[in-house]
């Protein structure tokens, strides 16, 4: 008597479908990805030698605030500011960064550490030095001016 | 007899698709450089009320300055008073200089490194960060030495940009945890599972004020910032110099 030859089990897996998926995550992506608009954030930045800048640690807690004028090189021009996606008047800001401080301490228990200021080189100094006095106001001290290396030497 | 024809199968090999995957993870872990924030730390000074103590700057460690905008990226300094008897009392005050004058860096550096700070006050904020760095409390150690002998560290002296401009001119102090000093240097407390753990810049007690004109634009800032870091100077105040005749 003669026995039935047991069916075999292949033990590849079926990679025939990959293909399918990986269009259709790339398809999906090209047609939903949408590029964050940054005209307003288009700044130019100062320049200090690279001996005198300093890199701040990736365990400081930081927040950056991008200001620039609403028409840069006006000295008439208003004075915008950008923290995360909002836009505000730069007298607002001492205010908002102290409303964060908060947040962060309230809900991580971490202090803020650093204030990144990206500013234009065009702002005027008195609403920079305006600025400084509302940031000491709320008693935020801590505060770096971002910089590009000059390229020359001494 | 039926001769069988090959059949074409309808699927395409994919075996080198993981080759690929990590060629491409490969190539990007390798060429991929996050962008580090860099620029010009900068301490405001604590707010005025009733606890803080107002700090007088001594005659002899200010030098007060007024900037103003010479045109685009051009920036002129008007000393309005320096240390008696200092390089920049005779020859320069009272007249408008570019903020790139070498005669006028050089009186900076000069003014900075005649009142470079003693190697004991470096160490006592030293003996702070490492305090703060280790997370006890202050008063801990009662002194550098033997928070070096009680955590097992190293003291480590790193020459700064002062040292390599002055070169011997630099004014060097010898101090019994670090050796030589030089005003500029970098005092650091390493350990050898961690490396660097606490450091603290041995700096100049000369103050300067800066007076911008309310028009002069943020770059000026910078460049009179970077002008004075380069020169030894890390003690600054800004402000702004109020027009006369009030309206501005």
């Amino acid at each position: 008597m003669k026995f039935k030859r047991r069916m075999k089990v292949g033990s590849a897996i079926g990679s025939s479908t990959m293909s399918d998926i990986v269009f259709l995550l790339l398809v999906f992506f090209m047609a939903t990805t949408i590029f964050k608009d940054d005209t307003g954030l288009r700044i130019r930045f100062p320049q200090a030698h690279p001996q005198v800048m300093s890199e701040l640690g990736k365990e400081n807690l930081i927040v950056a605030v991008w200001i620039k004028q609403m028409n840069p090189g006006d000295s008439q021009s208003e004075v915008i500011a950008r923290i995360g996606d909002y836009d505000l008047p730069v007298d607002q800001v001492a205010v908002q960064l102290k409303g964060l401080a908060d947040k962060f301490w309230r809900e991580q228990n971490k202090h803020l550490d650093v204030i990144v200021l990206n500013a234009d080189t065009r702002v005027p100094m008195s609403a920079m030095v305006g600025l400084f006095a509302d940031l000491r106001y709320e008693e935020l001290y801590s505060i770096q001016f971002n910089a590009q290396e000059l390229s020359t030497g001494i | 007899m039926r001769n069988e024809r090959p059949r074409a199968t309808g699927e395409f090999s994919d075996s080198s698709m993981s080759d690929i995957a990590f060629l491409l993870l490969i190539f990007f872990l390798v060429t991929t450089t996050f962008d580090v924030q860099k620029g010009i730390s900068y301490q405001l000074p604590k707010k005025p009320d009733e606890q803080t103590e107002e700090v007088v700057i001594d005659e002899t460690n200010r030098l007060v300055m007024t900037i103003k905008q010479w045109g685009l990226g051009s920036y002129v300094a008007l000393i309005d008073q320096a240390p008696p008897d200092g390089p920049l009392q005779r020859a320069r005050a009272g007249e408008d200089v570019a903020l790139d004058d070498p005669i006028l860096q050089a009186g900076i550096m000069t003014l900075a490194s005649q009142r470079a700070e003693t190697v004991e006050a470096t160490s006592s904020r030293l003996l702070n960060n490492l305090e703060v760095a280790k997370g006890v409390r202050s008063g801990t150690y009662s002194n550098l030495s033997s928070a070096i002998q009680a955590e097992n560290l190293t003291a480590i002296v790193r020459s700064g940009l002062i040292r390599e401009v002055m070169g011997g001119d630099a004014p060097t102090v010898i101090d019994p945890n670090f050796g030589e000093v030089a005003f500029g240097d970098t005092l650091v407390l390493a350990d050898a599972r961690q490396g660097d753990i606490a450091s603290a810049v041995r700096e100049s007690e000369l103050v300067v004020i800066l007076k911008f004109f309310p028009d002069c634009d943020y770059d000026g800032m910078i460049s009179a910032l970077d002008v004075l870091r380069r020169n030894g100077v890390s003690r600054t105040g800004i402000t702004i110099q109020e027009r006369l005749g009030g309206v501005q």
